[in-house]
């Protein structure tokens, strides 16, 4: 695997097991758990997405185009980053305040990055163990 | 935060949870739901509290570590992010369990106020 796509591997693999966890839930689960994964997965989703786009236009030096220095606005990265969390936990709150979804439900979906990431990590760990370039 | 600091702040957290129980014990029904409530409330604000505290500092420690990586080796910058990027989401992810375990404890606690004048007209007959 190139360290590169490790990103695009981890976008493709977050709706994988989004859509796994989904319809498990969906056979076996009532309807607020469900739908509990699915807004919990899509937020985390989305936060993932967010940070990822935050951190990289934090970490760009000033670009030079046709002569002109293209400065990054710091402060507003700063802003969309607390902006994000704000959002984020105040999603959190109606969802949880107005029943909408299961909170164990809510959790799992959640963890989505994670258990995506951990996969990525036994997939690097098998791969390297059976001599296969990373 | 020094580890005499956070053991002093487990102590108090304790202290109040005992004291609740133990007023639990001794007080009417009434009073010993607050007195558990007043200890979810208590322990939820030290949960995020700590939650939050963790968090930064992790995240701290991994954006100083991915500058310092990429100072002294430019060319391996963008595996760098990558890697700190899916560093923090993991760690950022242990704070949104803290908060959603956080809300779901806060929202076990009722209105007080009914429950309150049924002590003070308890305690005034």
């Amino acid at each position: 695997m190139e360290w590169e796509n490790i990103s695009e591997y981890l976008k493709t693999f977050n709706w994988l097991i989004l859509l796994l966890l989904s319809l498990i839930s969906f056979c076996v689960m009532n309807e607020r758990f469900t739908l509990g994964i699915i807004l919990g997965g899509m937020m985390s989703i989305a936060n993932f997405r967010l940070l990822q786009k935050n951190i990289r236009k934090g970490f760009l030096f000033n670009k030079v185009i046709n002569g002109n220095v293209l400065k990054i606005n710091r402060a507003g990265i700063i802003f969309k980053f607390y902006l994000r969390l704000t959002v984020l936990g105040i999603l959190i709150y109606f969802l949880i305040t107005r029943q909408v979804v299961n909170p164990i439900g809510l959790t799992i979906g959640l963890s989505i990055i994670v258990m995506s990431i951990i996969c990525l990590g036994i997939n690097l760990i098998r791969k390297r163990s059976s001599g296969e370039a990373v | 935060m020094s580890k005499k600091g956070l053991i002093g702040a487990f102590a108090v957290v304790l202290l109040l949870g005992m004291t609740s129980m133990g007023y639990a014990a001794d007080e009417s029904a009434a009073a010993a739901g607050m007195w558990v409530f007043f200890g979810i409330a208590i322990s939820c604000g030290f949960a995020i509290g700590i939650a939050a505290l963790g968090t930064g500092l992790a995240m701290g420690y991994a954006i100083n570590g991915a500058l310092q990586g990429t100072a002294r080796n430019p060319e391996a910058g963008g595996k760098i992010m990558t890697t700190m990027i899916i560093g923090l989401a993991l760690i950022e992810s242990l704070c949104i369990y803290a908060l959603v375990i956080c809300f779901i404890m806060v929202f076990k606690i009722p209105d007080l106020a009914p429950m309150l004048d049924g002590i003070l007209k308890a305690m005034g007959s």
